[in-house]
């Protein structure tokens, strides 16, 4: 079919007409192949201006459209729905910009002329060899898998389940709860935890949508965003390992933490001196079905008349802040002092960490109390006919010796063991410190890299119970956004083909894509591109050493022409 | 090469930054050469080095490529790719013979209007010789498909991020980093933007609140302004810029930082003569585009909605109140966000650290926590972002003395205590004590300061930087008041249950974000708007 361009420059009222001689423009144009009509208007993005264009290109028979007008970055929406409603594929429509790059920034209007003629050219030029596009939709999956039962995976389910959303849960353990089930109390309202679990375990119970898998593992998950293919391996103790199969849309992990090893650092005597212990021995200690009933009591079974409580053990080793150990630290003054009448407390801290508008006073009571404070590095913990001996130095460098009945290690939380399983079979990097990384540290602060993979909890970082809850449900924010049910996905249209005959399988695509939406078949020995994934940046295009990669809308023979026309 | 020639550069700019900073420049009026011209590609990493030569081979005599920062790629790490390219290229060049001051590669943002100036003109002389909680909770359940107001009590949006040059932990480009999010607010269908609009009234309840609003008129109609800014030239009312914490001028026909969106203008009628009963119609009669209407009124609007989100962020602890420091009386004493305004590239002074005198600081204290005392609570950012500043300074002023004065470091996260360090070892000091007071001294300022052992000392320096504490957003008792929601001790909007519903509040349907919440940083500011979105959307009842 012949081609038939339409070429319309905007005055933009003066901003453009003041500026550039469209006059002239038009009579370079005129003369162009397959120019069939161009003309010049006051204001294209008014509504007259898009019912002219829309007219035009009707009465015309455009199969082509370039626009002279402001930046893309204002309008290239507005004109490509003009085409739309004519009935012409948006695709075949280019938008120049001689306004914010041309017209404003060019005082000597014969050289703003002649550029806009350049511009205007190269667009004419690379018009020709745009194709159609077409919206691309995907049915997806609405349902939901959760890997972690603790108290960010039951949110993230709870949340998320419907009707028409179906969500597993599946957790390693015989139990639901993670390690919330095991704080006696939770900071800074003091509620208790077990009793908090076990209200939320009851709701999951009568919830038809979400299945909950205990001592189950996902051991395998392929696909994509929308269309995850999950297997599920459970064994129950004493019993025959029974496999799931299923599809999700979206994949949430919720990992959890761990905390660091304190038997690493023999400075502070933990597993060879008695009576020390790090917040979670201190935390099974105070539930009424631990090691000693709920009793706080020394290894010699009687009570502790004092206690030391070390804070950022393992600090300087990891290198980052924990965040959570002041203000849990001030809790477990509160449960010291609730037990034992005339407790002796003291802290050992470098900085207090208490941000949020409720720590501070948090931290004020436990002071107030009787709490003492002091700003010091440990060295070393001794052990000792007469109990427990911490040696502090401060920060003007005076030493100092507390003698304690008992000592509460504080140290770092790590991402869980299985978050590495994890990390790596859904491709998801770990930063340097271990835990699941974001996608983006600011912006994005629960999706991971991989696009339908998400990250919440302590398996990102350090954090309260709170900040886990949000998480949970900022998760769920994103899926229930994205994968609606019923509703196709919508996909990137400007993405990136591999032609066949062209590649040479050196996969050197598969490096640079971003978003890894690119993968190799072995059977074919040639990349392919996944464009659900595609995002469209063009690295591969570049990168593509036979030209098999291109990269739909900005191929080179289109930015070629481009070149060509401005360097005329 | 003699006189009169130009050379013919061709330049590849990346969508999402480069190409936003050029059209910066544009609604700058700054001066581009016009042998410029510019190709759009969607990432600097499309530019693969056969379409560089094929320039050059075509009469090129130069090639700019430009792109997102490195780290602020919008594909994450493809100006990395193309930062890699270029190198091998320039190598490449060189062997075949090639000038290789004929290539350029840059790092231009979408905020950098100037710099864009600055490259393009730059590289011709080289060869003769470019607010978020809401907005994120608005897009999340706009494209779920549910019809979204966004009420907002300005002319613009982006909130007080727009206001920050770079953000912590990664000095990231704050205004690039949102303008993607800020775009598709703007594009959404499903989103109604009602700026200059407040809430006067609520009633109902979950799934059937009836919220009345005021929306106040611009005066400019948002069809027909084009964002060209001829109007404030002949505007003869000059008041202080509150955007730029009063460091500088504005019309009463104004816009308040180049960039700031929407891209058209509103009359302050407080200010204007026109509206104050004098004769002047000077914007009116300097707008070709009929975009200036003085006959617009005030609107009341009643709008039925299912569900509220609160996200009015934060203002700042008024420094004032603390005489001993000497704000707005001394000269050289600043507020964080003072120092924000003048480390932007589109502030007042387009991102030169200079005290009044006109001269970079050569000596800088920053004290912490100021306010902390009075309010009862840590705010939670500071010590970042006063970790920020002393990163920023330094790369802008080498040789800067910074001292830090602080009484707990509160960097909490896995990211914070890296930054911390690599701020530490570039030689700034951290001074653990109070400071207790502000004074002149000769020509530099001297900061009296107590140590925890109690001994008293002062230090020197050219400019002081007060960081206060965060407070809740102006409105805020009265908006609880209209919802019906109880505000903490501090004044923020309180929880249902503060440590298990953290957005929820006691009123079933309304939900609270960010730091209209309590102080916190954007990572979690984006999360809590997110969870406001995930309660919404969610029907597990």
């Amino acid at each position: 079919m012949a081609k038939r361009l339409g070429v319309y420059v905007c005055e933009c009222g003066t901003n453009i007409a003041d500026k550039v001689d469209i006059d002239k423009v038009l009579a370079v144009v005129r003369s162009l192949k397959d120019v069939v009509v161009a003309d010049r208007y006051k204001l294209l993005c008014s509504g007259d201006g898009q019912e002219y264009l829309k007219q035009s290109i009707t009465e015309n028979g455009l199969t082509h459209l370039v626009v002279a007008a402001c930046s893309p970055k204002q309008h290239e929406t507005t004109f490509m729905n003009v085409c739309e409603r004519a009935g012409l594929n948006p695709y075949l429509f280019q938008l120049v910009n001689i306004r914010e790059q041309c017209a404003w920034v060019t005082s000597d209007g014969e050289a703003a002329t002649d550029k806009a003629i350049r511009q205007i050219r190269a667009a004419i030029s690379r018009v020709h060899y745009h194709t159609a596009l077409e919206k691309k939709g995907m049915e997806c999956n609405p349902d939901v898998l959760v890997i972690g039962g603790g108290i960010a995976g039951i949110k993230a389910s709870q949340i998320l389940a419907a009707p028409d959303r179906k969500v597993y849960l599946v957790e390693k353990t015989a139990s639901l709860g993670g390690k919330t089930r095991r704080f006696s109390k939770l900071f800074v309202n003091m509620e208790s935890g077990p009793a908090l679990i076990a209200g939320e375990i009851e709701r999951l119970q009568k919830n038809k949508n979400i299945e909950v898998l205990t001592e189950s593992e996902a051991e395998q998950i392929l696909g994509f965003l929308g269309n995850f293919e999950v297997k599920v391996v459970s064994k129950a103790e004493d019993k025959e390992a029974k496999e799931q199969n299923f599809n999700v849309g979206a994949v949430v992990l919720a990992t959890g933490f761990d905390l660091s090893d304190a038997k690493g650092l023999p400075q502070y005597g933990y597993g060879t001196l008695d009576d020390v212990y790090t917040s979670l021995d201190f935390e099974e200690m105070n539930l009424a079905d631990g090691p000693t009933q709920g009793k706080i009591l020394l290894k010699n079974g009687q009570p502790p008349k004092s206690a030391a409580i070390i804070h950022c053990v393992g600090r300087a080793e990891k290198g980052y802040c924990s965040k959570v150990c002041c203000l849990y630290s001030f809790k477990f003054d509160r449960m010291l002092q609730s037990q034992l009448a005339g407790v002796k407390i003291a802290h050992f801290y470098s900085d207090l960490c208490i941000p949020g508008k409720a720590n501070q006073k948090f931290y004020e009571d436990s002071r107030e109390s009787g709490v003492e404070f002091i700003r010091s590095a440990v060295t070393e913990i001794a052990g000792g006919d007469k109990g427990l001996t911490v040696k502090y130095e401060s920060e003007s460098g005076a030493k100092g010796d507390l003698a304690v009945d008992m000592v509460i290690l504080l140290p770092a939380m790590e991402t869980s063991g299985d978050a590495r399983k994890f990390a790596e079979m859904l491709n998801i990097p770990q930063d340097d410190k271990g835990f699941l990384a974001e996608e983006h540290q600011l912006l994005s602060p629960v999706a991971s890299a991989v696009e339908g993979v998400f990250v919440i909890g302590c398996a990102r970082g350090p954090q309260s119970i709170a900040e886990s809850i949000v998480q949970a449900e900022a998760s769920a924010g994103k899926i229930l956004s994205a994968l609606v049910p019923g509703r196709k996905l919508e996909l990137e249209v400007k993405t990136s083909q591999i032609l066949e005959s062209f590649c040479t399988g050196c996969k050197t695509c598969l490096e640079v894509c971003p978003y890894g939406a690119i993968t190799f078949d072995e059977d074919r020995q040639i990349s392919v591109v996944n464009e659900v994934l595609c995002h469209g940046c063009g690295n591969c295009a570049a990168a593509c050493p036979s030209g098999a990669a291109r990269l739909k809308h900005f191929t080179f023979p289109q930015l070629y022409q481009e070149l060509k026309e401005v360097l005329r | 090469m003699g006189e009169g020639f130009t050379p013919r550069i061709v330049g590849f700019l990346c969508n999402w930054c480069s190409y936003a900073g050029a059209d910066l420049a544009g609604a700058a009026k700054l001066e581009i050469p016009a042998s410029l011209s510019v190709i759009r590609v969607m990432c600097s990493g499309r530019v693969d080095p056969v379409l560089v030569a094929t320039a050059l081979l075509r009469g090129a005599d130069g090639v700019l490529i430009a792109g997102c920062h490195p780290g602020d790629c919008h594909y994450r790490e493809g100006n990395y790719y193309a930062r890699r390219r270029f190198a091998l290229l320039k190598k490449t060049l060189e062997t075949l013979g090639l000038d290789t001051k004929r290539l350029m590669l840059a790092w231009v943002s979408a905020s950098e209007g100037q710099r864009f100036g600055e490259v393009a003109n730059q590289f011709a002389g080289q060869i003769i010789g470019a607010g978020i909680a809401g907005i994120e909770a608005s897009l999340l359940l706009a494209n779920s498909g549910r019809k979204v107001y966004l009420i907002e009590k300005t002319s613009y949006i982006g909130g007080n991020v727009i206001k920050f040059e770079e953000v912590f932990p990664n000095m990231d480009c704050a205004t690039c980093m949102i303008a993607p999010k800020q775009q598709e607010l703007l594009a959404n269908e499903n989103i109604e933007l009602l700026t200059l609009s407040q809430v006067e009234a609520v009633s109902g309840a979950a799934g059937d609140f009836s919220v009345k609003i005021k929306q106040k008129a611009r005066y400019i109609d948002l069809v027909n302004c084009i964002g060209c800014n001829a109007c404030f030239d002949p505007c003869p009312v000059e008041v202080d810029n509150e955007f730029e914490e009063g460091l500088t001028k504005r019309k009463a026909v104004y816009i308040p930082c180049a960039g700031a969106l929407p891209n058209v203008p509103a009359i302050d009628t407080e200010n204007c003569l026109r509206f104050k009963g004098k004769e002047c119609q000077a914007c009116q009669e300097a707008c070709a585009f009929e975009a200036i209407d003085f006959d617009q009124q005030d609107k009341e609007l009643e709008l039925k909605v299912g569900a509220i989100v609160v996200a009015t962020g934060f203002s700042m602890f008024d420094i004032g109140k603390i005489s001993q420091y000497g704000y707005k009386k001394l000269g050289g004493v600043y507020s964080a966000m003072e120092i924000e305004r003048i480390c932007a590239s589109n502030g007042p002074t387009q991102g030169e650290i200079t005290l009044q005198s006109g001269e970079a600081p050569k000596s800088v204290a920053i004290i912490n926590c100021v306010g902390r005392e009075e309010k009862g609570y840590c705010s939670a950012v500071c010590c970042m972002a006063a970790l920020k500043l002393c990163h920023f300074l330094k790369n802008k002023l080498p040789e800067l003395k910074i001292t830090q004065f602080y009484s707990d470091l509160c960097i909490p996260g896995k990211a914070y205590q890296h930054f911390y360090q690599e701020v530490k070892d570039s030689g700034v000091d951290f001074i653990r004590a109070e400071v207790t007071g502000i004074s002149e001294s000769g020509k530099e300022l001297a900061v009296k300061y107590k140590t925890g052992e109690g001994k008293e000392n002062s230090l020197a320096a050219d400019m002081v930087i007060l960081n206060p504490a965060l407070e809740p957003g102006a409105e805020s008792a009265k908006l609880a008041g209209m919802l019906n929601i109880p505000q903490s001790r501090e004044g923020f909007f309180s929880e249902k249950e503060p440590d298990l519903t953290p957005v929820a509040t006691a009123q079933d349907g309304i939900f609270i974000a960010g730091c209209a919440q309590g102080p916190k940083d954007i990572a979690e500011t984006i999360a809590e708007a997110e969870a406001t979105a995930g309660r919404i959307l969610s029907r597990s009842g």
